[in-house]
């Protein structure tokens, strides 16, 4: 399904049957989807339909209830011991798999106490145990990428929302993740900041970045997503190209959700 | 009143005071260097999210908020060698009974530090794949650390006032010493006005120093 058939290769991401109650209420309700290496997926939705939740599922910052992730090749959370038996990770092995994959959150959350550039060597320093000229020369390199040098020194707090999520997907690149999750990156910023952002993030997926982004800038998923997965109350109600779900929605949960995103007004077919 | 001051006394007996002054200031911050780590370790098990790492941090909490420090003390004073099997001195055994109680207080003040450190940060900490005593070293303590001078600084000055239980265990603080020479010259007055002046002056050197730390860690942030 979406969008394996790149002439056999393994799919970068497998979610298969994933299920996650908070509290016994469902908040996912079999998940299944493939994402190619290299693709982009977007995520829509309304609000509370567990886009979230599935993303912190990925990255494993939340345990599944049932079904399989599989990210490069690896099972996230379980792996096989010697004797066949299935056993879950631990902390360590958990904190390693992270490594797949770079999350890049709505709120930011840079460490307030370093400035944009010790935000951008943290992973590689500690995590890859990088050298520290290497981990600040790739620093340096990935803050220029995201058109922050003159910014290296300054602390989060003196740096505009843009700018800080510009340094928060610095940060996540400097891990070299095979992946990149997004939730909602630009939706704590004015529509302003939010074009820089969004920039930055045409780039990553111009550059062949597999990423998997939750947004609301329908604009954007047009032009940058391969896929788009129409979430609704914990399932995918509906899948395809942008062109395809955002001119000929099947579902009625997901004409509502175009109506209210773009305001009621129709969205102009064609590519932009 | 036909009271005569006589503040001669004091200085008559000044060397014996300030010997005093030097073993409250020992039995101080062995309390306060042990209780620190005592008292972080209590605060990450208290966080835990594992019961049988919570309950026994739970426990020692209130088991000091809730008995008198001097009866615990004094508890501590004649447990402490037996259950650990250690032969220590009476200096050695009333300092690890109030770092054991300053613990209890510290580890009230990280936790709090703890918490107030941004969760989201936290994750995104995990989501780069750092580990969880990585995470503590990295991201919470430098910014915990920097919120709980104040509140370590109060810890500190208590554990000093505190430190004058001791001489009940027949430990020669600079409370021990007062109530020998006020016993020998009939001066409690003179002798306790000097002894509390002296505890007031270690408590504000505390406090100033404090201060310069809180300053100068901010300017630099
Ligand atoms: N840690 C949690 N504990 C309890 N309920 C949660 C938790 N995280 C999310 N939820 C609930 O799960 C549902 C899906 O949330 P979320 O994944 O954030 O949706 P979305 O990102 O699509 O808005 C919501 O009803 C939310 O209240
Ligand atoms: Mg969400």
């Amino acid at each position: 399904m979406s969008t394996m058939g790149r002439a056999g290769q393994a799919p970068m991401v497998v979610v298969d049957g994933v299920r996650k109650a908070f509290h016994g209420v469902t908040v996912l309700d079999g998940i299944s989807f493939e994402v190619a290496a290299g693709d982009v997926v977007a995520f829509i939705g309304s609000s509370g339909s567990g886009k979230t939740t599935l993303l912190r599922c990925i990255d494993l910052l939340e345990p599944i209830d049932a079904g399989r992730i599989v990210v490069a090749g690896e099972a996230m959370g379980w792996h096989q011991q010697p004797d066949g038996r299935w056993v879950r990770d631990s902390e360590r092995e958990l904190a390693r798999k992270r490594q797949h994959l770079s999350m890049v959150a709505q709120g930011f959350h840079l460490f307030s106490h370093m400035t944009a550039l010790e935000n951008v060597m943290e992973g590689p320093l500690t995590v890859k145990r990088l050298p520290l000229p290497r981990a600040r020369q790739l620093a340096q390199e990935l803050l220029a990428k995201v058109g922050l040098a003159d910014k290296a020194h300054a602390r989060p707090s003196k740096l505009s929302g843009g700018q800080q999520q510009r340094v928060a997907i610095a940060r996540a690149l400097a891990m070299g993740p095979e992946v990149m999750l997004f939730d909602e990156p630009t939706s704590a910023l004015d529509p302003e900041l939010a074009g820089e952002v969004l920039a930055t993030m045409r780039q990553l997926a111009a550059e062949g970045h597999t990423m998997l982004v939750v947004t609301h800038e329908l604009a954007f998923a047009r032009e940058v997503a391969d896929v788009v997965l129409m979430f609704h109350e914990g399932r995918i109600v509906e899948q395809g190209p942008p062109q395809e779900i955002f001119t000929r929605p099947a579902h009625e949960a997901t004409r509502r959700f175009l109506a209210r995103v773009t305001g009621g007004v129709p969205q102009p077919t064609g590519s932009s | 009143m036909h009271y005569q001051f006589d503040f001669h006394v004091i200085f008559r007996y000044a060397p014996y005071l300030l010997a005093g002054v030097k073993v409250t200031f020992e039995v101080t911050l062995i309390a306060v260097s042990l209780g620190m780590v005592i008292g972080l370790l209590i605060a990450v098990l208290r966080l835990s999210r594992l019961r049988v790492l919570r309950i026994p941090a739970i426990v020692y909490l209130e088991v000091f908020r809730n008995t008198p420090a001097l009866v615990l003390l004094i508890w501590l004073y004649y447990a402490i060698p037996i259950m650990t099997g250690l032969r220590l001195s009476a200096l050695e055994s009333v300092s690890f009974a109030l770092a054991a109680s300053a613990g209890a207080n510290m580890a009230e003040i990280y936790r709090a530090g703890i918490l107030s450190v941004n969760r989201g940060e936290v994750e995104a900490a995990k989501s780069l794949g750092l580990t969880g005593s990585q995470i503590l070293r990295r991201i919470v303590l430098p910014q915990a650390l920097r919120r709980m001078i104040p509140p370590f600084t109060n810890a500190f000055i208590a554990v000093v006032l505190l430190s004058s239980l001791v001489s009940v265990l027949g430990v020669p603080d600079l409370t021990y010493q007062a109530q020998n020479i006020a016993q020998l010259t009939f001066r409690p007055i003179e002798i306790f006005t000097a002894v509390a002046v002296v505890y007031m002056a270690i408590s504000y050197a505390l406090s100033f120093v404090a201060h310069r730390i809180e300053a100068w860690v901010s300017e630099r942030t």
